[in-house]
């Protein structure tokens, strides 16, 4: 007779089911979606400067203006912006800043232990 | 239509205004920062609008009382954007640099003038916005430009525009809710709306024996829809005693 009651459902390893798994791509579009309704925010950049000029990159490509690094309970985020012009740059970028901290660690439940802002460009909006 | 007493933009004008916005903001604050659950919930909405507008009044108390229009407006713009703190501020900033673009022109400052420069401070603060969030201030700055612009395409004279664009600034706020889902379900309006709203409304009543920007009509307009005025608001205020704490509530990061 097993001293413990048959459990209900069938069990991968101790009392877990399996595990969740949230990509780092996960995160980086989390993070891409924040950003654009971030106020000030042109868009993203690529971390490299094409001949020095920041070029924004297109909605499917998000992701490569973030960088997305976890080592055990370390989070780490880089973020590569475009801000609007004519804006308090410092400003905006802090408010970025809170607004990914915030959104990441309510989205997947473990906060942000570094997150940096680049801001690779200042640019006058065209719509 | 056009009503034009001769009123046009002075430093002594400017200072006594925005005085009178700030002062309504510190009266207010404390509530602004409680309804603040969008985008973070960080309590600050009431704390920023007002060092935002603080910086503004600062600067202009150092302008000479012979300042032209353009000159006013230039260190008006100059000083929101310096001294812009959190997302409220950095919005009101691009609204306040709008605006100035169009007051810098000089000449009375008609309800038209007004109207425009409303006009131009949406423009002007959506541009800065790739996904323009609605529910926000944004919003609400909206929803009066185009309360007073069309009060000014109509022929009947009412009330007078402020107290107009008063009614249309609360009816907006209280909408809030209905846009953003986060609003609605925290029991709020929202915090930079709200704020906008009590700036607006704070310059809208200077006080007496200062020089303020309404002709007699408007005053008078103004103080019959001041009641109209606080029942919005009191539907906004009824909310935020039901939510008295709404930091650290449902919205707190999960953890």
């Amino acid at each position: 007779m097993p001293r413990q009651p048959k459990p209900s459902a069938p069990e991968l390893a101790g009392d877990s089911l399996g595990q969740v798994i949230i990509t780092e791509r996960a995160i980086a579009d989390i993070v891409g979606w924040t950003v654009l309704e971030c106020y000030g925010v042109v868009g993203m950049a690529s971390p490299n400067l094409a001949r020095g000029v920041a070029r924004l990159l297109t909605r499917d490509k998000l992701h490569q203006g973030i960088k997305v690094e976890r080592e055990k309970d370390r989070l780490r985020i880089d973020l590569y912006i475009v801000l609007e012009y004519g804006l308090n740059v410092a400003e905006v970028a802090g408010n970025v800043r809170s607004q990914v901290a915030y959104n990441v660690e309510r989205a997947i439940g473990q906060p942000v232990t570094d997150l940096h802002i680049h801001v690779q460009g200042v640019k006058v909006g065209e719509r | 239509m056009g009503r034009d007493d001769g009123t046009v933009l002075t430093t002594r004008r400017a200072r006594a205004v925005v005085a009178a916005g700030f002062r309504a903001l510190e009266d207010r604050k404390q509530d602004v920062n409680n309804l603040n659950v969008y985008p973070v919930p960080d309590g600050d909405t009431g704390t920023n609008l007002s060092l935002t507008v603080k910086g503004v009044l600062e600067d202009l108390s150092r302008l000479s009382t012979d300042a032209t229009p353009r000159q006013i407006s230039a260190l008006i713009s100059e000083a929101a954007l310096m001294s812009a703190r959190g997302n409220s501020g950095v919005i009101l900033s691009q609204m306040v640099r709008g605006a100035m673009e169009v007051l810098a022109e000089g000449g009375p400052l008609t309800e038209q003038v007004v109207a425009a420069a409303l006009r131009r401070a949406t423009e002007t603060a959506y541009r800065a916005v790739r996904k323009p969030v609605e529910g926000t201030m944004l919003t609400v700055l909206r929803e009066i430009a185009e309360a007073s612009e069309a009060y000014t395409a109509a022929e009947d004279d009412g009330d007078g525009l402020y107290a107009h664009l008063l009614t249309a600034a609360w009816e907006s706020v209280r909408r809030t809710p209905t846009l953003l889902k986060v609003l609605a379900d925290a029991g709020v309006v929202d915090a930079g709306g709200y704020g906008l709203v009590v700036l607006l409304e704070g310059m809208l009543n200077v006080g007496a024996g200062e020089e303020h920007i309404l002709t007699a009509v408007d005053r008078a307009g103004l103080a019959l829809t001041v009641n109209r005025a606080a029942v919005l608001r009191g539907a906004a205020e009824e909310v935020l005693e039901r939510h008295g704490g709404v930091r650290g509530g449902t919205h707190a990061p999960g953890r």
